[in-house]
């Protein structure tokens, strides 16, 4: 049990305290180490044994924080799913090579089905040889198919030994996202508290911040677009907030404006992460600013051809479905195109996102930000599409509540955009649609 | 095909384009007629007003005529007298998309 025998000793040291406010019910440390215990009888008596490759699908509740932690105590593999991704569920439990499914079902019952799809993965079978637990990951998977990140576990929750200052912290990142599995092993690490929201509205978040005086939000900039749009923060009582970080997409820079002027008395922090490296440390240059700091001991990072480049001590063994992406030296291309200014890194936006018009490049950060000026529209999207004369031209998908026909729009966009973006990044075509266009992650897809 | 309608709704567009160009680019406001040079050294409209407006012209053929044509293709660039020239030219060029569909290279 050596893996995380310093957290089943945390568990005993803050028996009385919360654990975790599941349904507006709280449960303390001492119910879950209860459960814990229930949980190692149960896999093992369901055949559950060292280096099982295991998956746990529900979101953040005591039996499914549980269940992960006695699969790790077990030295699984473990591979945690969230029933949003279920469509893509038969695809990951193939290349999982599952040997077991343990599905909760909505009072937080698990049940474990045993399942055939071990094939003897060079790397899984590393981690066995090894004695070691492990965790599978999959990729949004935006380019393409998914990829799955295979981690060591021991030296992943290494970093969780130090003890740290817990947070009242809302589970809002996803329970198969390295954010959301990050969150809950410090939290638990640390003594702290998960607020699990009923769902992901900004409603019911916001209703869980207040109600249970959550501290810390760890969220996405698109997430924090809704809840401004909507001005839920007037409507609920978010003074306990002390903390909102953001990442897994760039933060307009209008948006951090709002946030600061609505939240004045939170500290407001970018994180920088990958589900192949882990969540770096990391510290904004201020409250206002997109220059951020990255890394911390274990991470070192540099500027090749404008990627940010990152090599971690703790990074994935590997891809269970695709080819190494490190290069010779250990260094991983993180596919994000940044600027150093002052010690700190402006993270631009994804390579692959960039549009190139007739050579220039074009970042749809910079051109949404503009056309997001204009007040009529909800939220603005935009990519690139293929053109024979300049190889691309930019497309912006306009989202608005009361649609306008497209050509109005797109003369409203033209208008307002001459003198303040150069000719190649006005948009060529414009698409009005009613739908958001931010996906279940909360990221915003530009399609 | 009603050529002349055509020609009518794309000169409405490029009436549009020109003047927001001579908006940006200052000088004397430019009347759009369908022999209007549009490419070439003395364009009226510069590359990128130009991309624009096809695609505009594209909307409005697919919204007005029911029309769902690529008029930026192999097809169209590999004419040694550009379709895109003038109106004139773009609204023959619609046509002959409208009535030849497959165009077999020669």
């Amino acid at each position: 049990m050596e893996h995380i025998d310093w957290q089943l000793q945390r568990f005993a040291e803050g028996r009385e305290r919360t654990a975790i406010i599941w349904r507006d019910h709280p449960y303390t440390y001492a119910d879950l180490a209860d459960q814990y215990h229930a949980w190692v009888r149960q896999l093992t008596a369901a055949g559950v044994s060292a280096g099982s490759s295991v998956a746990v699908v529900g979101d953040f509740s005591p039996g499914s924080m549980t269940a992960l932690l006695a699969l790790i105590g077990l030295k699984c593999i473990v591979v945690p799913m969230s029933r949003d991704s279920r469509d893509q569920h038969d695809q990951f439990n193939a290349i999982a090579e599952l040997d077991f499914r343990i599905e909760l079902d909505e009072n937080d019952q698990g049940t474990i089905h045993p399942t055939a799809f071990r094939q003897g993965h060079p790397l899984l079978q590393r981690l066995r040889d090894a004695g070691e637990a492990g965790l599978v990951l999959f990729s949004s998977g935006s380019t393409g198919k998914p990829k799955a990140i295979l981690h060591a576990l021991p030296q992943l929750l290494e970093k969780f030994r130090t003890p740290r200052h817990s947070h009242r912290t809302v589970t809002f990142l996803l329970f198969d996202h390295i954010g959301g599995f990050n969150t809950l092993m410090y939290t638990m690490a640390n003594l702290g508290c998960v607020v699990a929201p009923e769902d992901r509205s900004v409603a019911k978040v916001c209703r869980a911040i207040e109600r249970h005086k959550a501290e810390l939000l760890p969220t996405s900039p698109s997430f924090l677009n809704l809840l401004l749009l909507g001005e839920s923060h007037r409507d609920f009582d978010l003074s306990s907030l002390k903390l909102i970080t953001y990442g897994t997409e760039v933060m307009p820079e209008r948006t951090l404006q709002l946030l600061t002027e609505a939240f004045p008395n939170v500290r407001l922090q970018q994180t920088y992460g990958l589900s192949e490296l882990g969540i770096l440390r990391s510290k904004s240059a201020s409250n206002q600013s997109l220059l951020v700091q990255v890394g911390g001991e274990d991470y070192e990072t540099k500027v090749v051809d404008g990627t940010l480049r990152i090599r971690a001590k703790c990074s994935m063994l590997g891809y269970l479905n695709a080819p190494s992406p490190f290069d010779e030296e250990g260094w991983f291309n993180t596919g994000d195109s940044v600027i150093e200014e002052d010690g700190y890194y402006r993270i631009l936006g994804r390579v692959t996102e960039i549009i190139n018009v007739g050579g220039q490049k074009v970042y749809p950060a910079e051109v949404e930000k503009v056309i997001a000026e204009i007040p009529t529209f909800t939220d603005v999207a935009v990519s690139g599409e293929p053109h024979l004369l300049l190889g691309n031209v930019v497309v912006a998908t306009v989202q608005m509540a009361e649609p306008a026909p497209a050509a109005e729009v797109k003369r409203k966009i033209l208008e307002h955009c001459r003198g303040r973006l150069q000719p190649y990044m006005i948009p060529a075509k414009v698409k009005v649609v009613t739908e958001s266009l931010v996906n279940y992650r909360f990221k915003k897809v530009r399609r | 095909m009603d050529k002349q309608a055509i020609v009518a709704d794309m000169l409405e567009l490029l009436q549009g384009t020109l003047d927001s160009h001579m908006l940006e680019e200052g000088g004397e406001a430019v009347r759009a007629t369908p022999e209007l040079t549009l490419i070439g050294e003395t364009a009226a409209v510069s590359s990128m007003a130009l991309v624009s407006y096809i695609a505009d012209v594209e909307s409005m053929l697919a919204e007005k005529y029911d029309l769902t044509l690529t008029l930026v293709s192999e097809r169209a660039l590999s004419r040694k007298k550009s379709p895109f020239r003038s109106v004139d030219a773009l609204a023959e060029y619609v046509v002959e998309l409208v009535e030849n569909p497959a165009e077999i290279s020669a």
